[in-house]
């Protein structure tokens, strides 16, 4: 079910250092999808450096709308897109990455 | 009015058809679409309420934009799914998790405590969110009757909301405690859930559509009037924006019922990933058209009418009363919706964790008497689901429905957030303890309690005016909506920002501080390592466990079938012959897990503890945990599989060993046993006959007596012949089959007449099943020559006061299963091997017949392609016959 | 006086057989049937010859003669051992366990009634 690469994966070694393309394809998608909600969080915080209302350069909230309506559409089509990129045999389970962090304490 | 009424309940008929639909296509396994990814979207879904359907334009009108966090925080956890969720759901499954409050105490050492203060923690967090359920149902019903009758008629509240209570307990109650198992699911309640999911953004996108276009002429126009409206500037206080986003996003994961869709229900991890963008897409809808019809209401609608209930009032003021109705089913599927799964949520955590303990306890040591717990647990569950929406009514009564609806959910929201901490520690910081756990959510759930939840039911009604203001014993550090002083913060945030202080500080420093319990340690491991598949899970040592008596409890809790089942799958697996599988720590775990999705992980654990007896974690367990490196893991596990294969064929080889000594043993006595057989009648007819030859005057009853004699030994040996003759044709597999049809039930009542069963033979013979009437296309004259057999042994050999045996019928995917159980003292378990051999009698009984009987039947079923077998357990002696129900079919499918 | 002859013996029909050949010899026979007690009634009754069958329900005839030759006062009675086996390694545990005469099943009714003339010494 995962990655084989003739050359580089050593037997019984867990520490593979190299993957063939696909399965780097594989991981950047899911690194991709670990930042989303970060992105998501930070711009969605914008609001809180917005100037009060009375300041120079108040917000209305017609573009207050906009513009979180604009992020939640991005989101979602960057959400789907990963989230269609993902092979679909991939299983969900199979990456080390995850296993490195959680053996850690 | 009447049309209203009549509406409502045709939509609930309509759902009613729905689910049960969706049962029916489940059972008959048609059901793979009921399980695509996007019913499991819709389904999650019920995270909107009836307060974001009402209640999120009257919290625009209140605070203008803020209102959209209460979205934004789920909507981030979904693109954060493979932070945590992915993590949840997946040891929901490893772990057949059934709720919340499970998870966390199978995470902590399976603590009953825990998962006790985490039920009520539960019922205290959503009661107040059913009865706003209620209350928005309710208002709704009671602007729509007032908007169709002129103001005439006003509609008694208190009945209505009681109709809607009663109602709802209804529909939870048939729809979603059919089955026991909840990792099986409620098919028709997610599929009711996902059509009401769609209704309700339907409506809402409806009234919005209207409400721009239909109202305000275009987008254009809209958004000049929402800045030119009372809510035009952006005057978002930072705090709550930041606050309410985290708080949704906690309460989103935390939320029983919530919980309850995404983990429990989840058929398939996979599912996530497309739910993952378009379940913040349905958010993103619903929270699309509020802010217009906030500001459009404000503009059309008299001062000082009810904000919350704007998506209703306007398309009536526009004399849409079409609209008017759709949007009422909007916010009425939004309630019912959500109460049925918080029900079903909370009455299962007050089932496994509440009843089902104290119910043990009650009935002491009696796991192993026989009866079925399902009706108890079942019953527990009914019992809880009415009790729980009865709460939820009383509390409306009590609260008077004189909050604004907005307050009430968040309210709730700060309540079931108190678990957030002991949640995530407990699935990424090995080092959380079930102590830890147990501090950091007293002390969160009393600081909610103080500061927000007794507060919220109004001045004076529980905590007086002057405490509330001055603190409790003149301590104004201590008056609750100003804890140390920090007067002035909003009453959700103040209690939000103390109760997640000091619930995850005591969590996380006691965690610290304390030393986990063997047990909490393992659990701990499998919780956090769970992608890691080779676990090593020896949560038992071999020991005292009895199969017997597993499985005696085992059919109590699943069924008889289903446990049967496990344990066949498991004997196949171990390699051993019959039904009952060697009680090995692997199969103990199995068993656990799946009883856990019964009763719970603390209940299932603490059942097997019964029987398997104490110590369930040895140090060689803990030392195998404490050092574990991903290296050492893939290596252990790949010996681990290895050496399980070894054992495996070890076992099979000693089981294969056994019974050829004892088939030599036997062959042995072949040879003796049928000199035996055959020379006891010649006995007989050589002395009768020479006694008729050599006297001459005999009186001639005598003579006749004698030949009498003579004649019936003959018979016997005739008969004997015959057995054998027909045991080596089967043998030797040369026997042709005439295939026949035949309704089963015809087949059995032969069978018991050709036994000799008649009513007044001392054998009472009852049979159930709903397999009798299925029609077989078998050797039918074999087939019945085989229970013929079987119903006299039991004639033969039952040795109760009132004999009786009991014929079960029934039919699983195509093969037909009888089982005979007789109430008389069984068979011996170390005979059980050898009753299929020939010539094997139990006991001493002469009771006529050589012991071929049920050899023949051995053989005969290894022709129609089935199989006869001791089925243990039963409490009498008891035998199980299953074959398939159409033999050619299945022949030539081979 | 007649002689008394004890039948061990599970088969209802050898029992009527047999005691009918014998008390039409001028025996005077009793029988029992079955393993359990066999031993106990035999030394009660304390036959002259004692006929055996091996293949009892509850305690096989080899048992039961091991029992009353190792103790009690039927140490040295005459004892037929019936058996419908057949086998020669029954015949030879027979012997060794003390039994006078080994018998295998069917018999000839004369063959029968001269062994156990031949066993009481009449």
């Amino acid at each position: 079910m995962s990655e084989h690469d003739p050359v580089f994966d050593a037997p019984n070694s867990s520490g593979r250092l190299f993957l063939e393309r696909r399965g780097y394809r594989q991981r950047r998608i899911i690194d991709a999808a670990r930042i989303l909600p970060i992105v998501g969080l930070l711009l969605w915080l914008v609001p809180l450096i917005w100037p009060d209302v009375g300041e120079d350069g108040a917000i209305s909230t017609s573009q207050a709308t906009l513009y979180v309506f604009a992020i939640w559409i991005a989101l979602i089509g960057v959400g789907g897109f990963l989230a269609w990129r993902m092979s679909p045999s991939e299983d969900v389970s199979g990456d080390e990455t995850e296993q490195s962090q959680g053996a850690e304490r | 009015m009447n049309l209203l009424i009549f509406v409502s309940l045709g939509y609930v008929m309509v759902l009613f058809i729905v689910a049960f639909a969706a049962e029916r296509a489940a059972q008959a396994g048609r059901g793979k679409w009921l399980r695509s990814p996007m019913i499991y979207t819709l389904s999650l879904s019920i995270y909107c309420t009836a307060w974001t359907f009402y209640g999120a334009v009257g919290f625009a009108v209140r605070s203008g934009l803020e209102f959209v966090t209460i979205y934004l925080g789920p909507s981030l956890v979904m693109f954060g799914w493979w932070w945590t969720l992915r993590k949840l759901v997946r040891i929901g499954r490893t772990q057949r998790i059934t709720s919340i409050a499970d998870l966390i105490s199978a995470r902590f050492g399976k603590s009953n405590l825990l998962a006790v203060g985490l039920t009520l923690l539960a019922v205290a967090g959503t009661t107040p969110y059913i009865a706003l359920q209620l209350q928005s149902v309710t208002q709704s019903y009671a602007v729509f009757a007032r908007a169709s009758q002129g103001g005439t008629g006003e509609i008694n509240q208190t009945v209505t909301a009681l109709w809607i209570a009663v109602g709802l307990a209804f529909f939870t109650i048939l729809f979603g405690t059919r089955k026991l198992d909840v990792n099986e699911r409620h098919d028709g309640v997610v599929m009711a859930i996902a059509v009401e999911a769609v209704v309700k953004l339907v409506a809402l996108l409806a009234v919005g559509v209207f409400v721009v276009w239909g109202i305000s002429g275009g987008i254009a126009p809209m958004l000049e009037k929402i800045d030119a409206s009372e809510i035009g500037a952006w005057e978002v206080s930072g705090g709550r924006w930041a606050g309410l986003t985290f708080l949704s996003a906690a309460a989103f994961i935390c939320l029983p019922r919530m919980f309850h869709v995404m983990v429990v229900e989840s058929d398939d991890e996979r599912h996530l990933r497309t739910a993952s963008w378009a379940f913040p897409a349905y958010l993103m809808l619903m929270s699309l058209f509020v802010l217009p019809i906030a500001v459009t209401g404000l503009d059309l609608l008299p001062k000082g009418s009810n904000p919350d209930m704007f998506v209703l009032t306007v398309p009536l003021s526009q004399g849409q009363n079409g609209l008017a109705m759709l949007s009422f089913l909007g916010g009425f599927s939004s309630a019912t919706s959500m109460v049925i799964v918080a029900t079903i949520a909370l009455s299962t955590m007050v089932s496994n964790h509440i009843v089902m303990p104290i119910w043990l306890s009650i009935t002491g040591g009696g796991v192993s008497v026989s009866g079925d717990v399902r009706y108890v647990v079942l019953l527990a569950r009914r019992l809880s689901i009415g009790a729980i929406v009865m709460l939820a009514y009383f509390y409306f009564q009590l609260s008077g429905g004189g909050s604004a609806l907005a307050a009430m959910g968040l309210v709730s929201f700060v309540g079931v957030a108190q678990a957030l901490p002991v949640m995530i520690g407990g699935i990424f910081w090995r080092g959380a303890t079930r102590i830890g756990a147990l501090c950091g959510l007293g002390i969160g759930f009393a600081i909610w309690t103080y500061a927000l939840f007794l507060p919220s039911l109004g001045n004076g009604l529980v905590l007086s005016d002057t405490l509330l203001s001055n603190g409790p014993w003149g301590l104004a550090w201590l008056a609750p909506q100003a804890l140390f002083g920090i007067k002035g913060l909003d009453p959700i945030l103040h209690c939000l920002f103390w109760s997640m202080l000091f619930n995850s500080a005591a969590f996380v420093l006691v965690s610290l501080c304390t030393f986990p319990a063997p047990m909490e340690r393992l659990q701990g491991a499998q919780f956090v390592n769970v992608f890691q598949q080779a676990q090593p899970r020896r949560g038992w040592s071999r020991g005292a466990a009895q199969s017997e008596d597993l499985m005696i409890m085992s059919q109590r809790i699943l069924g008889a079938r289903d446990a049967q089942a496990l344990f066949e799958k498991e004997a196949r697996r171990q390699g051993v012959q019959g039904i009952l599988p060697d009680p090995s720590p692997e199969f103990l775990d199995v068993l656990e897990r799946k009883l856990s999705g019964s009763v719970g992980a603390a209940t299932a654990h603490a059942m097997i503890g019964q029987i398997a007896g104490g110590a369930s974690v040895s140090v060689d367990d803990l030392l195998a945990v404490a050092d574990e490196t991903a290296q050492i893991m893939e290596y252990s596990s790949k010996l681990e599989a290895q050496s399980f294969e070894l054992t495996r064929t070890a076992e099979q080889l000693r089981h294969v060993n056994e019974k050829l000594t004892q088939l030599s043993v036997q062959k042995d006595g072949f040879i003796s046993q049928i000199s035996h057989e055959l020379r006891t009648p010649m006995t007989s007819i050589r002395a009768f006959s020479e006694i008729l030859r050599d006297s001459d005057d005999m009186a001639a009853t005598d003579k006749a007596r004698y030949a009498g004699i003579i004649h019936s030994e003959t018979l016997r040996l005739t008969r004997l012949l015959d057995d054998l003759l027909d045991l080596a044709v089967l043998e030797a597999g040369r026997v042709s089959l005439n295939l026949s049809q035949k309704s089963l039930s015809e087949v059995i009542e032969s069978a018991v007449s050709s036994a000799g069963i008649t009513s007044d033979t001392d054998l009472v013979v009852t049979q159930k099943g709903s397999g009798r009437d299925i029609v077989l296309t078998t050797d039918v004259d074999r087939l019945s020559q085989v229970f013929i057999n079987v119903i006299s042994n039991a004639r033969k050999y039952c040795t109760a006061d009132i004999p009786t045996l009991l014929i079960k019928a029934f039919e699983e995917n195509g093969r037909v299963t009888v089982d005979f159980i007789d109430n008389g003292s069984g068979i011996a378990a170390d005979m059980r091997s050898v009753i299929f051999e020939k010539f094997s009698r139990v006991g001493e009984t002469q009771a006529g017949g050589a012991g071929l009987g049920l050899a023949i039947c051995r053989e005969i079923m290894h022709r129609l392609d089935g199989e006869i077998s001791y089925l243990p357990g039963q409490g009498g002696g008891a035998f199980r016959v299953r074959f398939p129900a159409e033999l050619e079919k299945i022949q030539q499918d081979v | 006086m007649s002689k008394h002859v004890l039948l061990v013996e599970d088969e209802p029909n050898i029992i009527e057989a047999v005691s009918f050949l014998l008390s039409r010899d001028g025996w005077s026979v009793s029988t029992h049937s079955n393993g359990h007690d066999a031993a106990d009634v035999i030394r009660a009754k304390q036959p002259d010859v004692l006929v055996l069958d091996v293949m009892l329900p509850g305690r096989s005839g080899f048992d039961i003669l091991e029992d009353i030759r190792s103790e009690g006062v039927c140490r040295d009675v005459p004892v037929l051992m019936l058996t419908a086996r057949g086998q020669t390694k029954d015949r030879e545990r027979a012997e060794r366990l003390g039994a006078t005469r080994f018998m295998t099943k069917p018999f000839s009714n004369a063959e029968i009634i001269e062994t156990l003339h031949e066993l009481s010494g009449s």
